[in-house]
């Protein structure tokens, strides 16, 4: 994993693709693919390969959340653009 | 078989694959048609067919625009939403173009019809490839959107899981961040590309380590 990570990172640099992978190596650090192998089980506290794949989901989506900066309601931000928010204001 | 990686859309690829015997082009998931058509016109190839692996915008947009560009063309999915579809494929069916061979895998888990493509050559040497749209990434997955988890699970287990391990894994979405989210560094890493687009390229060859692999050609970004 830690070498696929370089992997990519310098990929990232040299500013080529990050594809393609082979099925081998999905089958070696996806985590959606080895839902039921033992890590991966301990990890998410579950046994069923199905429940083992709901817990990998929200934990991935929870973490893209803390990764992704919050974003202004772009709606919001274009009331305001607009002024359609002082209107509001005046009433 | 050759394999042209596009990428378009900041962080998504489109595949050009190229029957070099018949000089006959697919393309996979169409985002940008104008983009598409500028390669398929330098490498002199025709383009007769496009498999879309779900109804999403960032895969099917380009459908329409390059229909009406090219008359006769087929547009093939799983998916009625698919804009521009011309016939709607089932699991397991079989196609060919020249020498290469494609099958059809549903793959429901992000959309509910969502399809990848398993293709592969007669008498040549290339490993054969999976485009797997949304389904399957580098090291992650689509998000599930309109299936149940357990058909997620037998999507990605039991019909993508069990190809061939030298199965050329060509995703739409590299969603590396997902690779990053398992080791420490890889969050320090992600974090410090907050607000970027997610790890992709928007030019550069991609280049095969070893021989006999598809050729695969470089687009400039």
């Amino acid at each position: 994993m830690k070498a696929k990570l370089l992997w990519a990172k310098k990929r990232d640099e040299d500013d080529v693709p990050t594809v393609p992978s082979t099925l081998g190596e999905e089958r070696l650090y996806n985590p959606f693919l080895r839902v039921a192998e033992e890590p991966v089980r301990k990890f998410t506290g579950k046994v069923a390969p199905a429940e083992v794949l709901q817990v990998l989901c929200r934990e991935r989506l929870s973490f893209e959340r803390a990764a992704e900066p919050l974003q202004p309601q772009a709606r919001a931000l274009l009331a305001l653009q607009w002024g359609l928010l002082s209107a509001t204001r005046q009433k | 078989m050759k394999v042209k990686v596009i990428p378009v859309l900041e962080d998504n690829y489109m595949y050009l694959v190229i029957e070099e015997h018949t000089r006959e082009a697919l393309a996979v998931d169409v985002a940008v048609p104008k983009r598409l058509l500028e390669i398929v016109g330098r490498e002199g190839v025709s383009l007769t067919t496009v498999l879309t692996t779900h109804h999403h915008w960032d895969h099917a947009r380009g459908n329409a625009e390059l229909a009406r560009l090219l008359p006769g063309l087929e547009v093939l999915g799983a998916d009625e939403r698919i804009c521009a579809l011309t016939r709607r494929l089932v699991h397991g069916e079989e196609l060919q173009f020249g020498a290469i061979h494609v099958r059809c895998l549903l793959t429901p888990g992000h959309t509910s019809g969502h399809m990848s493509y398993f293709l592969w050559e007669d008498k040549c040497p290339d490993p054969p490839a999976v485009f797997s749209g949304d389904a399957l990434s580098v090291a992650g997955c689509g998000s599930r959107l309109e299936s149940t988890a357990q058909l997620m699970y037998q999507s990605l287990v039991e019909t993508l899981g069990t190809l061939p391990a030298e199965t050329v894994s060509s995703p739409t979405l590299p969603h590396l961040r997902g690779l990053a989210s398992h080791t420490t560094e890889g969050v320090l890493w992600a974090r410090a590309h907050r607000g970027q687009p997610r790890v992709c390229a928007k030019s550069g060859a991609l280049q095969r380590p070893r021989e006999g692999q598809a050729v695969v050609g470089q687009e400039e970004g």
